[in-house]
């Protein structure tokens, strides 16, 4: 995929969207331009401060994840008896919608930051464990074998092998969960709290018939998917230059 | 006790722990330094298993297994042998350089040498034809090519002993045959031993100044087939070299087709 050809699908979505806008002439759906220039006017003031507040938690939650969820899918990876053991567990608890745990997590943690962040980093830890797991059960016999035979011992196995290998199925499961991240984060946000998109978009301008500033917001929701899954992307080409070769 | 052998393998007892049947039982073979072995047989007579009791990857369920007069099971940073799998040996995220060198990193990690010995792993890649490929992955390259990084990997360690197992067996024709004139070439100029798993008659010919037959198991003696005009020095085509190996295929015995 060329980037030409995103920014030209981008600004295809934009004219549907002008269109749309004229065609309907409602104060409901506002045109791009009013939109961008509440855009302009809001982001370096509150919606640049509620957007901080969004991106710092979906980062840190995608943080806690990974760094929690890949050494424990490494060690389950590598420990056949480990893995008997917790698998079962995590069979059950794979397809839970963490979701449903948000009322309970709010009674006990709050309705602060720890709260968002902890549901979060739920749906990602499930996600990111069980690839990790399943990458490190999967590799081949011959190339530990052969790697064992260089005098590899555990920390070099798990340097030279289990961690690279690991990696692009990390960075998968990160852009198939990033979006249900963000939409959880959203949902999240919309009571409880008084920073964040979700109550810029619901509170305080969705509930006051704000309509630019509240699609202002809806955009910047956006821009914090899009940018989570480029910021991903673009990981992966620098981590993983091997994925993107031509032979 | 000193021994000279740089391979001694005395009452060797194995068996996998799903199988009824041992691989090996009181099996003794013993291997001279300089020495270059093929190991023949049929799928399933424990070629490949020898191999890897060798190497240390596997242990003996009795009975000794030396190599340089010590036990092979590979240490944090230390391994008396070099290994050469037919396939997926290397690290598909690492370029030619970085797989080539892993045994140096390997060895700096676990706190044993200064890391990469670069001149000597430049001089390797060199004498292996594969200089110009060292920041491509093994994706980018032919099966030949691949085995000739497996090799370097290998040999920069300096082993005692170069074990491959059917390191050729993907590889077409020509490709193989100089493949199999660059190993004796390289055991011929390290003076490093050779053990060479093949499932291939005339390779074992080829390749082997002795050839180690195994038979359907339990393998309970060595039965050694000796080819002193082995190592390249037969043409492939000319007479004795078809007679050695109707030999050998004879030795194998009638059951076994290869």
């Amino acid at each position: 995929m060329r980037r030409r050809d995103v920014v030209i699908a981008g600004v295809a979505l934009l004219l549907i969207w002008e269109v749309l806008a004229l065609g309907t002439d409602t104060p409901v759906l506002p045109d791009p331009v009013r939109v961008g220039r509440a855009l302009i006017e809001e982001g370096p003031g509150r919606l640049g401060r509620h957007f901080l507040a969004s991106a710092g938690r979906v980062l840190l939650s995608t943080a806690i994840a990974v760094l929690t969820a890949a050494p424990l899918g490494l060690i389950l990876g590598q420990s056949r008896r480990l893995n008997r053991l917790l698998s079962p567990v995590i069979y059950l608890l794979y397809p839970i919608p963490k979701i449903v745990f948000l009322p309970l997590i709010l009674l006990f943690l709050g309705i602060g930051n720890a709260s968002k962040i902890l549901v979060i980093a739920l749906i990602l830890f499930f996600q990111v464990l069980v690839v990790v797991r399943d990458e490190a059960v999967g590799l081949r016999p011959e190339l530990l074998l052969s790697v064992r035979s260089l005098g590899a011992g555990r920390l070099a196995l798990l340097r030279f092998v289990y961690l690279p290998a690991s990696l692009p199925a990390i960075l998968t499961a990160l852009r198939v969960s990033v979006g249900t991240a963000v939409a959880v984060l959203f949902f999240a946000e919309s009571f409880a709290t008084t920073l964040g998109l979700g109550y810029y978009i619901f509170v305080e301008t969705w509930s006051r018939l704000a309509y630019a500033e509240m699609y202002a917001g809806v955009v910047a929701m956006s821009a914090l998917g899009l940018g989570l899954y480029f910021l991903v992307d673009w990981l992966e080409r620098r981590l993983c230059p091997y994925l993107h070769l031509e032979v | 006790m000193a021994t000279s052998s740089v391979i001694e393998v005395r009452d060797l007892a194995f068996s996998y722990p799903d199988q009824g049947e041992a691989v090996f039982e009181g099996f003794s073979w013993q291997v001279e330094p300089g020495e270059s072995w093929a190991v023949v047989g049929p799928s399933g007579s424990g070629k490949s298993t020898l191999l890897y009791l060798v190497a240390g990857l596997r242990r003996p369920d009795s009975g000794r297994i030396l190599v340089n007069g010590r036990d092979p099971t590979p240490r944090k940073g230390r391994s008396e042998v070099g290994l050469v799998l037919q396939d997926y040996g290397l690290l598909p995220w690492a370029t030619v350089w970085e797989n080539a060198g892993l045994g140096l990193r390997v060895r700096g990690l676990h706190g044993r040498g200064n890391g990469v010995s670069t001149d000597r792993l430049g001089e390797w890649l060199h004498r292996l034809g594969i200089a110009h490929l060292r920041d491509r992955y093994p994706g980018q390259l032919s099966g030949g090519e691949r085995q000739r990084v497996a090799i370097a990997r290998a040999l920069v360690m300096d082993p005692a002993v170069l074990l491959l197992d059917e390191p050729f067996s993907a590889l077409d024709y020509p490709t193989r045959e100089g493949m199999e004139r660059l190993v004796l070439d390289l055991q011929r100029e390290t003076g490093t031993t050779l053990v060479f798993v093949t499932h291939s008659i005339e390779e074992a010919v080829c390749v082997g100044e002795r050839v180690l037959v195994l038979r359907r198991p339990p393998n309970r003696e060595a039965v050694v087939f000796d080819n002193a005009a082995g190592g390249s020095r037969l043409d492939r085509d000319g007479g004795p070299f078809v007679e050695q190996c109707a030999r050998l295929r004879a030795a194998l015995g009638p059951e076994l087709v290869v």
